[in-house]
């Protein structure tokens, strides 16, 4: 009874509580979604090793599936650092557009860059501070409006990515147009600005960032639970009122942790434009930014969590396609399919509850079985 | 016959048995107490038998039948109803709409007519004097809102009423109608559960008693055989006293000393902010005095509260002075007045005070997360943090006496002690405190009361806002009685006295 | 130990087996065909490659598998898995996946591709790309024939060069015919929702006809449904794009601007099994009939035999060069 009870509490950790459910669901999902593969005329376990080798079949394919994760991982942070202070940021898509052209900009904003071969090491840190400051700005609006005004961060920050796509766009074909192209795209940057990809990745577009976001998402998580700035955040979006009544600037930490998850959502343009196209490509995002929300989600809003969480989720985006091509039936749109039910299977809370309910009035009573 | 009957049940949260093995009857068309401290299990209980928490183990027996309850809608089902402590009226709708509420189920048009008359025979048949069925509840005093709780469950034909803590936020008068009403429900057949931590009222209004400590039961006494000095004994497990018996220290020459907090013709408007204004306001509040705050809730309390505790908030919507030490403090935060050593116990300590989902450690850092004991080149202190958490745990005697504990799983006392802990930690000079004991247990009030009156032994000054008249009464040197936005009137220590407070507290004049 | 040996062993079996069935007998093409993200049902563009790619399945006998590309980042990753399964050519479909082309076929050189809609400029790519704006200048020259009103509509889907090429076409054609002409333009939207908003496409459609415009050419994916549902609402005209939508709302549907990827997808295939198939640029124009106006029954009655002269005659001029229609992209490169 006693291992019971220590094992019990240990679940009773919020941590660890919310782990086990983000796993299950993601199992569930995954269980359900194969059910309908088999349905659909696929052998389920023909469907999990196409999975597995899209992800792990070559160093392309790995270094592909950490050019997908890179992304998600960036817009899962942009969704959760605000989901702590309270907000729902559905804004990512649009912040990291903005982001993505600002970066793409770049050489074109510091034109001595190209003409000073001494400052060009200062390329790729410039052009991330600029990619982190227009996503930073663009998120900071709706933080700012709902700090001063109370509008709603879910409609303001859905309409800012309208007129993100719009701005993106107008810059892209009227302002920083690239010449040599009949397409919707910037110039393309010089050299120093393009990072290298590890040659064991063998053609994939994928190098030292993955170590560096690693670092950040490590570094993010401390900042949200050891520093008393991410602690001010964490109260208000717990309880404003409490916050507020003990000191803690509601509007302040809604606009810092926009600031802050607008810019990091920014950074998806170092992955994409410094990283692989080394340009601005209209729709060049495969919704990283709507995926995010679902990335945050599933690590219920756990810095760290994020990494397995985006992980699974870039795993997926990469291997739908390798559905789609391995398979004779099933198509991309399976793989969306897999994402929806893993987000309802660790969305319903209320089947965890019974469940575990369940468990325990069982276990409950064999052990009075047992005893008396 | 019994009307509840409970057979061995336990229920358990995580490795806690909140419930274990109750077992007790209460008689059919009886009024009931339910009793103990809190976390005692009752408030468990009880939600066991309105089927929030299905129990784990055990079974419940309705009019000598045993039956199952795993919803509310069962409870409804066996004609169970319950009046919950916080009432759960939709404020805006009326009182019509909030009383049929999830009883049109079945039928496609509401029959508003029918349910008005409907209505009116119940409250004929109580004797409740009650029709305002068109008011909207946020219009209707607290005593009012009680009894649209208590017919919505007549409506609903319940037989087993059970009421949670029903006298929290009643005037004296206010009480004595409410026990004139329950009385009648039990002559016309009904059985009510009564749960409470107030020994006098369970004395004076029930026919028998179950008392409850650690999840456990104590004991079921006829209420005409047992005393104030059993039932707590019971409860606590030990003797304890009901007024404060220590000792009032007084300084020497008091009335000399400056005061320390000082507001002068504070005057604030209505507005989005707040719904009860102030007028004209002006008290001091000296070293070595607790000057209590009486008043029916909603005439300007929480208004003067806020702004004692939060000035620059009401920056640009007051006027007046607001001194602290004889400087100005109309521009202070919450954290510079906390650095100027004023100690806040906010009114509402789910609402205002606590961070329900995390542990014990970051609720005690909250307000406390500036302070240069645990932050340190921006980093808070965890460690430092917990080990003091650790304790205060033991000084005020919180359960469960585990740090890591969410705050949402501890019970009001326990959670109140928290709030009270970390109010005093950076030992302040003024205490601004609403409510300390509010919903809190015997033996926690006690420790409460002693750590209110320590702290003014030694000097320091404490404002003390409560809509406990008896705390008031036992606490304070002096009481300010707030009416609309003003006060109304001053006693002394000498001149307490409860019905003439509670008749200024209705507007009379002292 | 033993047991997971064994283990290992069937497991390599079984895989080394599936490998052996998988594979095709060596004497048929294979051919695989990367969709960019709008996908095989868009109803345009890559709907019509999926046609000719069909095609080709059932007359030309070859192995034939087409992946839609879920997302941007999917094109080279489609492209080299086909590559590396050694099919003997890979279709791009769309300027979109120019960049991954280019990239794969510097990996693969031995490796033939086919590029639709932009240049890739490589030595194994053969890359097609069509004349839009002179096709846009046929249907252009008869809906000037067919307004009455002397105001015509023009609706694009998002705002990109590609389109912009087609407006620029279109207009021209409409003032060879009627100098005075006006057209109305609008656009759809900035982002990848232009191409399926349908409802926005039939509101700004029904304005135009509002404002007096009689005939509206619609380059806008699935948009365009709403601008057909518009002109049957409104007893008016429209003119679709890309394959034949004449049969959407009989009567009401002009006639369509043909872009005929099927065509090109199918000859190419064609040109491969024969041998034949060279790298290079090649542009596919009212020439060659990549791009065209459509006749077929649903239409007949709209466009008269004296239309279709005017026409033939106005592609004689284009060909032999006598009439010059406006490239955008030219104009753009000059600017």
């Amino acid at each position: 009874m006693s291992r019971w009870s220590a094992f019990q509490t240990s679940l009773l950790h919020p941590t660890v509580r919310s782990f086990i459910k983000s796993v299950l669901g993601s199992i569930l999902g995954l269980i359900l979604g194969l059910i309908i593969c088999k349905f659909a005329g696929e052998s389920p376990f023909h469907i999990l090793k196409i999975l597995y080798t899209s992800c792990f079949g070559s160093g392309y394919d790995f270094g592909m599936t950490l050019f997908c994760t890179a992304p998600l991982i960036l817009t899962g942070l942009a969704v959760a650092i605000p989901l702590r202070a309270g907000l729902f940021n559905i804004g990512a898509e649009g912040q990291l557009t903005l982001g993505a052209i600002a970066v793409a900009s770049s050489s074109v904003v510091w034109p001595s860059l190209t003409s000073h071969p001494a400052l060009q090491w200062l390329a790729i840190p410039f052009a991330a501070t600029l990619g982190f400051l227009a996503g930073g700005l663009w998120g900071a609006i709706p933080g700012v409006l709902k700090a001063k005004r109370g509008s709603h961060e879910v409609i303001t920050t859905i309409m800012l990515n309208f007129i993100a796509a719009g701005i993106s766009a107008y810059l892209a074909i009227y302002v920083l147009k690239d010449p040599e192209s009949t397409q919707a795209q910037t110039v393309f940057l010089p050299e120093f600005f393009h990072l290298k990809p590890f040659t064991i990745f063998n053609g994939a577009p994928m190098g030292h960032l993955i170590w560096i976001t690693l670092l950040g998402v490590v570094l993010f998580h401390l900042w949200i639970t050891k520093s008393a700035w991410g602690y001010k955040l964490r109260a208000v979006g717990e309880n404003e009122l409490a916050a507020e009544t003990y000191g803690i600037s509601k509007q302040r930490s809604w606009m810092s942790s926009m600031f802050i998850g607008g810019g990091v959502a920014g950074l998806v343009g170092v992955v994409e434009v410094l990283g692989n196209s080394h340009r601005f490509k209209m729709g060049f995002s495969a919704d990283y930014g709507f995926v995010g929300i679902a990335v945050a989600l599933l690590a219920r809003g756990n810095i760290l969590g994020i990494l397995p969480s985006a992980f699974l989720f870039g795993m997926l985006q990469k291997g739908s396609g390798s559905l789609d091509l391995e398979t004779e039936k099933i198509t991309r749109e399976l793989s969306y399919l897999i994402q929806g039910l893993i987000i309802l299977g660790v969305a319903s809370e209320g089947l965890w509850e019974i469940l575990s309910t369940h468990l325990k009035t069982r276990v409950l009573k064999g052990a009075k079985r047992k005893n008396g | 016959m019994n009307a509840i009957e409970f057979k061995k049940v336990s229920k358990q949260f995580g490795a806690f048995f909140a419930n274990k093995d109750v077992s007790f009857a209460v008689a059919k068309a009886s009024i009931h107490g339910l009793i103990g401290e809190n976390g005692a299990g009752k408030s468990t209980a009880m939600k066991v038998l309105f089927g929030i928490h299905p129990p784990d183990l055990g079974e419940i027996w309705v009019n000598d039948q045993p039956v199952k309850i795993h919803h509310p809608i069962h409870a409804m089902k066996h004609k169970i109803g319950m009046v919950h402590q916080h009432f759960m009226l939709a404020e805006n709708e009326s009182v019509l709409s909030n009383i049929i509420l999830g009883q049109e189920t079945g039928r496609f048009f509401i029959d508003r007519k029918q349910a008005v008359s409907e209505l009116d025979a119940i409250s004929k048949k109580y004797e409740l004097g009650f029709n305002k069925w068109n008011v909207p509840v946020s219009a209707l005093s607290v005593g009012d809102q009680q009894k649209v709780e208590i017919i919505k469950l007549l409506y609903q034909k319940s037989e087993v009423l059970i009421l949670d803590e029903p006298t929290a936020a009643l005037t004296p008068q206010e009480v004595q109608a409410l026990f004139v009403n329950i009385q009648k429900l039990k002559q016309e057949g009904n059985t009510i559960i009564l749960i409470s931590h107030k020994l006098k009222e369970v004395l004076k209004f029930t026919d028998s008693v179950t008392v409850m400590r650690r999840g456990e039961i104590v004991g079921t006494r006829k209420t005409s055989e047992t005393n104030e000095d059993e039932l707590a004994e019971m409860m606590v497990g030990r003797k304890i006293s009901f007024t404060y018996q220590g000792e009032r220290k007084v300084l020497a020459n008091t009335s000399n000393l400056k005061p320390v907090l000082e507001v002068k013709n504070l005057s604030i408007a209505a507005s989005a902010m707040t719904h009860e204004p102030l007028v004209d306001v002006s008290l001091a509040l000296k070293p070595n005095e607790i000057v209590g705050i009486a008043g029916v809730q909603g005439n300007g309390q929480t208004t003067l509260l806020r702004f004692l505790s939060n000035p620059a908030a009401f920056s640009r919507k007051c006027s007046g002075e607001y001194q602290i030490q004889g400087k100005s403090a109309l521009r202070e935060t919450p954290l510079s007045l906390r650095h100027k050593g004023v100690g806040l116990i906010p009114e509402d300590r789910i609402a205002e005070g606590l961070l329900l989902h995390q542990d014990m450690v970051e609720n005690f850092l909250l307000g406390q997360h500036q302070d240069e004991r645990y932050l340190k080149h921006g980093v808070l202190q965890r460690g430092i943090a917990r080990e003091q958490v650790v304790k205060k745990i033991s000084d005020f005697d919180i359960r469960p006496n585990h740090p890591g504990i969410w705050t949402g799983r501890m019970s009001g006392g326990n959670q109140q002690k928290l709030v009270i802990a970390r109010a005093l930690d950076p030992n302040p000079k003024i205490l601004l405190t609403a409510h300390p004991t509010r919903g809190v247990d015997v033996g926690a009030i006690e420790k409460i009361h002693d750590s209110i009156i320590r702290e003014r032994n030694q000097g320091k000054s404490v404002l003390l806002f409560s809509a406990e008249l008896d705390e008031l009464i036992d606490l304070s040197d002096r009481i300010l009685v707030f009416f609309d936005g003003r006060i109304q009137g001053e006693f002394a220590r000498n001149e307490f006295d409860a019905w003439n407070i509670g008749r200024v507290m209705g507007g009379g004049q002292k | 130990m033993s047991k997971i040996k064994n283990k290992c062993a069937l497991f390599g079996m079984v895989g080394l087996l599936t490998s052996l069935l998988a594979t095709p007998s060596w004497a048929e093409l294979k051919v695989g065909l990367v969709l960019d993200s709008a996908g095989k049902d868009d109803k345009s563009f890559n709907s019509t490659a999926y046609d000719g790619m069909k095609r080709a399945e059932k007359e030309l006998g070859i192995v034939a598998k087409t992946v839609e590309a879920p997302d941007p980042s999917s094109y080279e990753t489609l492209q080299r898995a086909f590559a590396d399964k050694k099919f003997d050519l890979i279709i791009a479909i769309g300027f979109l996946q120019l960049d991954a082309v280019k990239k794969n076929a510097a990996r693969y050189p031995d490796q033939k591709f086919l590029l639709i809609d932009s240049d890739a400029q490589m030595p194994n790519v053969r890359s097609v790309m069509f004349e839009e704006q002179e096709g846009s200048y046929l249907v252009g020259a008869l809906a000037a024939m067919h307004s009455k009103t002397g105001k015509i509509g023009f609706m694009g889907g998002m705002d990109v060069p590609l389109i912009r090429r087609f407006q620029l076409g279109y207009e021209a054609g409409a003032k060879k015919i009627n100098p005075k002409i006006e057209i109305l333009i609008n656009y759809l939207g900035v982002t990848a929702e232009a191409w399926s908003n349908t409802p926005k496409a039939k509101e700004l459609a029904l304005a135009q006809y509002n404002r007096g415009a009689d005939v509206i050419f619609v380059a806008a994916g699935n948009s365009g449904m709403g601008v057909f549902d518009a002109a049957e609402a409104q007893n008016k005209l429209a003119i679709g794009v890309d394959s034949n939508q004449d049969g959407i709302k009989p009567g009401h549907i002009l006639t369509s601007m043909l872009k005929r990827g099927d065509e090109v997808v199918f000859d190419s295939i064609k040109l491969l099994k024969e041998g034949k198939l060279t790298p290079g640029l090649f542009r596919y124009g009212v020439k060659t009939k990549g791009v065209d106006y459509s006749v077929d029954s649903f239409n007949a009655k709209l466009v008269s035999a004296d239309d279709r002269k005017k026409l033939e005659e106005l592609r004689a001029g284009i060909i032999s060069g006598k009439i010059s229609v406006p490239d955008y992209y030219v104009i753009q490169k000059k600017k």
